[in-house]
């Protein structure tokens, strides 16, 4: 619980980089915590990504959480020059990508 | 079903444990072929008593046999302890229980490794969280396990109050790895492999530094075997054909996959198991195994106890980064540079360089294979210089020097791209 505060940082920095990566430079953010859990969510325009992008990082995301990387790597996540896409999905739960309208959406979860 | 949970789950994680286990148990039914019960376990002694400061070959204290027995006892029992902490075989495990099974033949033993994974477990205790999370930094945080031996048996305490000690300081080290392990990554930002090689040179460092303050001092190691023995060849060999014949079967032959595989950098993190699946990680290992028994074999230096380490390291890599096209640019710097400097290809030193150097592969997978020979080329130069600060009681030294070369490089190289990677 200690780091949670600043993984979830490093998480939401992990995704900006890709929204910003994506050519969407007008971006939203929210982020939700409670005891159990953090939900961040971007939403951002005006760049449409493809399908297939959409489906690889639905893929990333939605696979299973990998605690024994955890500890060792989170660090590097959100806080260099290099995407870390794989790491991010090793950090959360599961999350949601599509699109609301013209914005790109996504939505990540982190159970503490 | 999504693409990389497919990947990740074409074993169960049954199935996977099972061929990490016919690994080690292999090793230790082999290891009764080299010798007989009375001289395993005399070697055994011998191994367990020695203060393994770099380079300790295994093969010349304690033979053959008992260097096989110790190499695939200490995978049994980290295998064991993962499978009991629920912990997933993927890339990062499969990298540290080759990296342990290795350095079994040059530093790591049945005795010295247990302080320090002791004192990582009580630090996730402390920390109220699972061992799960910390059990690749406690694996790979035995790179120290010389500290421990130095202290019981080479620096002239009683027998049973030196092991105390010892143990103690392991648990001190294992207590203090985790953070260090997680901030010192952002040093080289995931080019060197062999992260904890870089934290354990600092560890090192500093408890060398107060030993010498303390009045004590010690010179490096050279106990070698400089003979290669046929029939260790040949098991060898029989390892790592079985799991390239294993990955060839279980994947089908998905050769695209393993083309898609060895297009990846390698940076940390990239777990291979997860991504292209544990039939293909197997026959990158397999397949990079071979290409370090045959680069021995060609460079004709002798298969001892280290560089039987430095392919088992490069093989447990081809789990969590490595393969041909990243590791070979890497090696090749390090050969130009010894024929630069003269330096004999044939030495032990050099042999182990080059397969360590591999850490660095990274660097060749992002940036080319010029950085590449270049990484491996500054990499022979400093590694030598770097020993003496922690009194080669970090058995990973070429993790060490390759977080300064990583660190040096990446920078330098991503100011003079024309655009910026975010």
């Amino acid at each position: 619980m200690k780091d949670e505060k600043s993984k979830l940082l490093k998480i939401m920095n992990e995704l900006v980089r890709f929204f910003l990566k994506a050519g969407n430079h007008h971006i939203n953010i929210q982020m939700d915590l409670d005891e159990h859990e953090g939900v961040i969510i971007l939403e951002g325009c005006c760049t449409r990504i493809s399908d297939k992008q959409i489906h690889e990082l639905d893929s990333i995301i939605n696979s299973p959480r990998k605690d024994e990387a955890e500890e060792y790597y989170w660090n590097l996540i959100g806080s260099n020059d290099f995407s870390e896409l794989h790491l991010l999905g090793a950090l959360v739960n599961d999350g949601e990508v599509g699109y609301v309208g013209n914005n790109l959406r996504i939505k990540v979860r982190r159970k503490f | 079903m999504e693409k990389a949970i497919l990947k990740s789950m074409e074993f169960s994680e049954k199935i996977k444990y099972r061929i990490m286990y016919m690994y080690s148990i292999a090793f230790i039914l082999a290891s009764f072929l080299f010798d007989s019960f009375d001289g395993i376990i005399n070697g055994i002694v011998n191994i367990v008593m020695s203060p393994t400061l770099l380079l300790t070959d295994y093969l010349a204290i304690g033979g053959i046999g008992a260097s096989l027995l110790n190499s695939g006892l200490l995978m049994l029992f980290t295998i064991f302890v993962a499978g009991r902490n629920d912990t997933l075989m993927n890339g990062p495990l499969i990298a540290a229980i080759f990296t342990v099974g290795g350095f079994a033949f040059f530093g790591k033993n049945i005795f010295n490794i247990l302080g320090i994974l002791l004192g990582v477990y009580i630090f996730s205790q402390i920390q109220k969280d699972h061992f799960t999370r910390y059990i690749i930094i406690a694996y790979f945080g035995t790179a120290l396990s010389p500290v421990v031996s130095q202290v019981s048996f080479g620096m002239g305490f009683n027998r049973v109050p030196g092991m105390l000690l010892g143990v103690g300081i392991g648990i001190l080290i294992g207590l203090i790895l985790p953070p260090l392990a997680s901030s010192f990554v952002r040093f080289h930002q995931g080019f060197n492999l062999y992260n904890i090689g870089f934290t354990a040179g600092v560890i090192g460092m500093i408890f060398m530094s107060v030993f010498r303050l303390s009045g004590y001092d010690h010179s490096l190691e050279q106990i070698l075997v400089f003979k290669t023995n046929t029939y260790l060849l040949i098991l060898l060999l029989l390892y790592f054909l079985s799991m390239i014949l294993i990955g060839l079967v279980f994947s089908k032959k998905r050769w695209k996959e393993y083309l898609i595989l060895m297009r990846s950098p390698g940076r940390l993190v990239t777990d291979f198991v997860t991504l292209h699946g544990f039939s293909v990680s197997l026959l990158n290992m397999g397949i990079l195994g071979l290409l370090g028994v045959i680069l021995v074999s060609i460079l004709k230096a002798p298969l001892n106890g280290p560089i039987i380490g430095g392919i088992f390291t490069l093989v447990g890599f081809g789990a969590f980064g490595k393969h041909p096209l990243n590791a070979m640019p890497v090696m090749l710097g390090v050969i130009v540079s010894a024929l630069f400097a003269g330096i004999s290809l044939s030495s032990t030193g050099l042999m182990l360089t080059v397969l360590f150097a591999t850490t660095l592969a990274p660097i060749a997978g992002h940036y080319g294979y010029l950085a590449g020979i270049l990484a491996g080329f500054l990499h022979l130069s400093l590694v030598s210089n770097l020993g003496h600060l922690h009194g080669g009681m970090n058995l990973y030294n070429n993790g060490f020097s390759g977080g300064f070369i990583a660190a040096f490089l990446v920078p330098v190289f991503e100011s003079y791209k024309k655009e910026t990677d975010l």
